[in-house]
């Protein structure tokens, strides 16, 4: 891969600033509403409150009485709300004809000392809500009062009055206090901010460039494609981020300020200190990349400047979605949170600032997410060099022959059907093993074959190797296979050395390899020739058959055989997997057939779940193991024979038509 | 210094299925030599230009800008090449100075040369007077100037031309046409895109004239004259389009 070239990068990063410098709209979203928004924003609801407030109190609210509950007259006169008191017949008759905020009516325990006091009030009217509010306050400010006095009528001593005392003390501290309130709503503020800040420079420097005609004038010079848009690309992430960054200081100065005061119905307030801020920006930089990487690809779909701009607010509200996760209740980090993109850095940000933080799983949330900014980023590079996201569409329409890098859509693939096991397939198998092996199996990893190469109009024979073998590869894949499995077995017995296979996980493989119920004739169905061909015809056949095109041998079979690792979903089979995933490619590879893979695939799975733990000793010398080496190199020679066999062939018909 | 084989490009249409914007055209341009490609509207000339520019990639065939060839060599392709269209713009907030100046960096200039460069690009051109106005504030046909020397600013020895004086007032399109004349007495390699019949007439040694993605006739104006029986290109263009396609090749 061609190096890039810094010196070009710089000029473009440059000269992109000094024009997003000179323009006033920039100027104002970027630099002059992050700083003044807030002392505007603040300043203007705390006035609004205060002046509403006081206009409620001095009008004061009408309450209708009913029955006995003029008895409650004396306990509410030096209410601090002004209250009139009118008496009606009824609630109703006090609210409808006689236009009251409020309508108390009590009734009195028959049989008990309990009183109740009936409250009616309009949910939908603010002056009710606001009369209702100041009421009950009162009335509990008043309950000591009114329970003495009904001691005292009833003739009993109040010193024999029971009574108890409640005291409140928060044991978290005040940083993490205010950590628990701002964490709640920073992350959607934050994430706000970035998507704003990048999101105008990306459509003006994508899609407001084509229409004005500047990106054809750049694109016709000698650059390097992916130099210029690495180059925007940093532009538009440093503006996202100077931009979060204005807004932040902007917000944290207005309230160190003071410019705004906790009150009821709007409890905004809470410190944000200095020390912190490290930590929300290594946050905020992978959610960043993100976001400026998606814009990016955005603009470049937009033909115009105002077309770029419809794509944002979907495309805002998209992301501002998975931020509402911090605000429910009891979320914490946990495997699945930190595998959603910016839920997971809304949810370790929200535990970094109650100082709760877990910091495996900051480190893995901030990972994940740079991964995901990382794919994204390489899928902008990828969709921003095809000719289509480069010229104007209204003059170019984009040629559907390379609309997409066919090595990074294989990764794609990967990746749809990897979180569509993790969080659906997985919950599904734990719910019902049997049901939800085949559905993964029949309903996800084989339509996903198909459609990969659907999509990416690949030939379909060809792509999945469907051509039948050399006679010689079916018994060559015996010795081959069982070959490969002792040697896994030997490379386990190693990994267990430095990570030990948990016992319970032991059971739990035992479990689901052998359910009950099932006979063993579907127990091989379901766990060996079921994956046989499904797995295979992603990984040997879709997946391999892509990489193919643009790799070599050696990297498409490696690449194709650790993302089989990963979909196998344990840390402790990691390796043993890749060994055979290398396996098995090699004898797609060789035979150039997809059908042999399969069939060492089901009989991998068959002998590991039926036969090992019958017939081999647990404590068998780990020695054995290797004599699996000349098996492998038995199969290998086999493989290779056949090959050298059709080298020959070849060559024999070119020489002869040479001749000819 | 330019040779198109059998260029063609296809899109698809949903509704429309397959279509030829360019249909297996040939032709080549030496040094020295302005040629000139003439076509109304929509006649596939702009997608050839941008075949030959790297900005769009062949369906089929191929062609060669200096000796490289834009399907495998297309940044080299771009380094030979001076490109300017209708649709080629200015950076709006970027002076003439700057403009030319980061152009002069792209193309690989040391900041001095690049100076140097753009100080003697602006007084051949006589810009000299609103090299430091932003683009935004310049007139289109100050602009165009600035446009022609920003193709310029690496000296290429390949000029290609797709209608360069559209929307221009009638001063600035001659000046634009002295420029063009200009470097072709520097022995440059000019491709010259154009529907106006009168631009192709006064300025084109060679002519390909262009009608629905084929090349329905190529030669120099006394050619296409003998060819057709016509004097004036206007007529020429007209017998050409009118006869049916395959009374031309035979």
């Amino acid at each position: 891969m061609k190096a890039i070239n810094l010196p070009t990068i710089k000029e473009i990063v440059l000269k992109e600033l000094k024009e997003l410098s000179r323009d006033k709209k920039i100027i104002i979203l970027a630099v002059v509403i992050p700083i003044a928004i807030y002392p505007f924003v603040f300043f203007g609801i705390d006035k609004l409150f205060s002046i509403q407030e006081s206009k409620l109190k001095s009008i004061g609210a009408t309450v209708s009485l009913t029955g006995d509950s003029a008895m409650l007259l004396p306990y509410l006169r030096d209410a601090e709300y002004t209250f009139t008191f009118v008496t009606a017949r009824t609630p109703d008759a006090g609210l409808n004809e006689l236009n009251a905020d409020l309508a108390v009516e009590i009734e009195s325990g028959k049989d008990s000392n309990r009183s109740l006091i009936w409250i009616l009030y309009d949910g939908s009217r603010d002056e009710s809500i606001m009369a209702y509010r100041h009421l009950t306050k009162h009335l509990e400010l008043k309950r000591p009062e009114w329970v003495r006095d009904r001691i005292v009528e009833s003739g009993l001593p109040v010193s024999r009055l029971p009574s108890f005392h409640i005291e409140m003390t928060d044991i978290a501290s005040p940083e993490a206090r205010s950590g628990h309130k701002i964490g709640k709503i920073l992350p959607f503020i934050l994430v706000l901010m970035l998507t704003s800040g990048c999101a105008f420079t990306a459509v003006d420097l994508i899609a407001g460039e084509k229409e004005r005609g500047c990106f054809e004038t750049i694109l016709v010079t000698s650059i390097d494609r992916r130099d210029l848009i690495i180059g925007k690309f940093l532009v538009v992430l440093v503006t996202g981020l100077v931009s979060a960054f204005l807004n932040l200081l902007g917000m944290v100065l207005t309230l160190k300020l003071g410019l705004f005061q906790s009150r009821e119905g709007f409890d905004f307030a809470f410190e944000l200190p200095v020390s912190t801020l490290g930590g929300i920006f290594v946050c905020t930089l992978p959610l960043g990349i993100l976001f400026a990487a998606v814009l990016m690809v955005f603009s470049a779909k937009a033909r115009t400047f105002q077309e770029g701009q419809l794509y944002l607010m979907p495309f805002t509200l998209l992301v501002l979605i998975p931020t509402f996760i911090v605000a429910l209740p009891d979320i914490h980090s946990n495997s699945y949170v930190i595998l959603i993109p910016v839920a997971n850095i809304a949810v370790v940000m929200r535990e970094y600032l109650e100082k709760a933080v877990n910091v495996p799983f900051f480190i893995l949330a901030n990972v994940v997410n740079l991964a995901y900014a990382g794919l994204i980023l390489n899928w902008a590079i990828g969709y921003l060099e095809t000719e289509g996201s480069l010229v104007t569409r209204a003059t170019a329409a984009p040629s559907r022959i390379r609309r997409f890098d066919e090595t990074r859509a294989s990764v794609m693939t990967f990746v749809l059907v990897w979180l569509t096991m993790y969080f659906i397939m997985a919950p599904l198998q734990e719910w019902n093993l049997i049901g939800g092996l085949l559905i993964t199996l029949y309903g996800l990893i084989l339509p996903a074959s198909l459609l990969h190469v659907k999509i990416l109009k690949l030939p379909f024979r060809e792509t999945f190797s469907l051509a039948l073998p050399h006679w010689k590869a079916w018994p060559a894949v015996v010795p081959m296979t069982l070959g490969m499995l002792s040697l896994a077995q030997w490379l386990t017995h190693y990994q267990m050395q430095i990570l030990p296979f948990p016992e319970s996980l032991g059971r739990i493989f035992q479990e689901t390899f052998q359910p009950e119920g099932i006979t063993v004739w579907f127990s091989m169905f379901l766990f060996g020739i079921s994956p046989g061909i499904c797995e295979e015809l992603l990984f040997r056949g879709a997946i391999l058959g892509t990489l193919r095109r643009k790799l070599t041998p050696f990297r498409y079979i490696l690449i194709s055989s650790v993302l089989f690792a990963f979909v196998h979903f344990s840390v402790y089979r990691f390796f043993p997997v890749i060994l055979l995933g290398l396996g098995f490619g090699y004898i797609a590879f060789r035979a150039k057939s997809i059908y042999p893979a399969m069939f060492a695939h089901a009989l991998n799975n068959i002998v590991a779940i039926h036969l090992l733990p019958k017939y081999i000793p647990h404590d068998m010398p780990v020695y054995w193991y290797l004599t699996g080496l000349p098996l492998l190199a038995a199969g290998v020679y086999v493989f290779e024979s056949i090959n050298r066999n059709r080298t020959d062939i070849k060559r024999k018909v070119m020489h002869h038509e040479f001749l000819e | 210094m330019i040779d198109v084989i059998h260029l063609s490009k296809t899109y698809h249409d949903s509704q429309r299925g397959e279509i030829a914007a360019v249909d297996d055209i040939s032709f080549g341009c030496s040094s020295g030599e302005i040629f000139g490609l003439l076509g109304p509207n929509g006649a596939g000339k702009t997608t050839t230009l941008r075949m030959i520019a790297t900005l769009l990639s062949p369906t089929t065939g191929t062609a060669r800008i200096n000796g490289h060839d834009i399907r495998t060599q297309s940044q080299q392709v771009r380094a030979s090449i001076g490109f300017l269209s209708s649709t080629t713009g200015l950076y709006p907030r970027l002076t003439p100075r700057e403009t030319l100046v980061f152009f002069a960096r792209l193309h690989g200039m040391a900041f001095r040369q690049a100076k140097t460069t753009t100080d003697n690009l602006i007084e051949r051109f006589g810009i000299t007077e609103y090299a430091d106005v932003r683009c935004e504030k310049l007139s289109s046909g100050m602009k165009q100037k600035v446009s022609i020397a920003r193709a310029l600013v690496n000296d290429p020895p390949v000029l290609v031309f797709d209608e360069p004086t559209v929307g221009l007032d009638v001063i600035a399109a001659a000046q634009t046409l002295k420029f063009v004349e200009e470097y072709r007495q520097r022995e440059k390699c000019i491709l010259y895109s154009t529907h106006i019949m009168s631009e192709a007439e006064k300025l084109c040694d060679r002519i390909a004239i262009i009608h629905r993605g084929s090349l329905l006739a190529i030669g120099s104006l006394e050619g296409l004259r003998n060819q057709t029986g016509k004097r004036y290109l206007e007529d020429i263009f007209l017998s050409l389009v009118s006869t049916p396609l395959e009374d031309l090749t035979g």
